[in-house]
């Protein structure tokens, strides 16, 4: 066996080990960052649709001929959502003010405030 | 033909492919987080939307109240028509005040919910040939969102042969466009 040949000998074993360790390192960076990527989504897509929930919800409101005071909580879906119509007595009856919140998993994802008003 | 050399060769295959998704991956990243700031956006611009016309519905219940004050004041006048004219513009001379419709709409006083910082109202009116024009603007801001709403309303002027019995407040205000200017 020649000089060359007997030092090169268990070169590739160890590259090899030593790349996987590099590689599981970076495995673990990326895959943390991908899990990131992931929730950002998912919280990206709760937003919206919560946006999208209070916003239907409000126009329903408005839109409505009759009106309910109160506090009112029903769940939609995987969300919860909570409408608080209180009447402004300063404006005898015809203005009511609106709170829409949207939430899931205790966490309020959307608030959504305005007037209904009723004139005729 | 000497034999090629290969010593760090995997080290080098993995730091390239290691590196590409890394890159792909931040990217991916940058793009998740850019979407959920839209959304945060989207959501303050609806925030924003609705507290304009919120500002917008309460001038409107202003608007409302004033012509049935102006009902109310000159039903018992010998002029109905010139008398309640004169109380929608401010010229009433026994009232002693300016106190028009424009007027009462403009004072951030007179809004009981919206009287926050961030928005602010304009109004004016128009005399048509049988009747009033109301344009109301209302503006909110929340940092750079700027939302801009306009309304406008009709307000009936009474015919000399009306009585004052025979009208109410609905019959004289009615909103003939509601749109978003900005």
């Amino acid at each position: 066996m020649s000089m060359k040949t007997r030092l090169n000998l268990g070169f590739t074993i160890i590259e090899i080990i030593f790349s996987l360790a590099v590689f599981a390192i970076l495995f673990t960076a990326v895959s943390s960052l991908m899990l990131t990527t992931l929730k950002v989504s998912q919280s990206a897509k709760y937003q919206y649709q919560a946006t999208a929930l209070a916003q239907k919800r409000f126009e329903e409101i408005k839109a409505s001929k009759t009106v309910e005071t109160g506090l009112k909580s029903y769940d939609c879906n995987e969300y919860k959502i909570s409408e608080e119509i209180q009447a402004v007595e300063e404006y005898n009856g015809r203005v009511y003010k609106v709170i829409i919140k949207v939430s899931r998993n205790e966490e309020i994802l959307e608030i959504i405030e305005g007037l209904k008003i009723m004139v005729q | 033909m000497s034999k090629q050399n290969n010593k760090g060769a995997i080290m080098a295959l993995v730091l390239l492919m290691s590196s590409v998704v890394i890159a792909a991956g931040t990217a991916l990243l940058s793009t998740s987080i850019m979407n959920y700031k839209m959304k945060r956006l989207n959501s303050r611009v609806k925030r924003t939307f609705y507290s304009a016309e919120g500002v917008l519905d309460e001038a409107y219940i202003i608007a409302f109240t004033f012509v049935e004050s102006a009902l109310e004041y000159a039903c018992d006048k010998e002029n109905f028509r010139d008398a309640y004219l004169n109380f929608i513009t401010g010229n009433c001379e026994e009232l002693g005040s300016d106190n028009s419709l424009v007027k009462s709409l403009k004072d951030k006083s007179n809004y009981l919910i919206y009287k926050e910082s961030n928005m602010e109202i304009d109004a004016e009116l128009f005399n048509k040939s049988d009747c009033m024009q109301l344009e109301v603007v209302s503006c909110c801001t929340d940092g750079k969102i700027e939302k801009k709403l306009k309304l406008i309303c009709r307000i009936m002027i009474p015919g000399y042969d009306v009585s004052p019995g025979e009208i109410s407040p609905e019959d004289l205000i009615c909103i003939i466009e509601w749109k978003l200017e900005r």
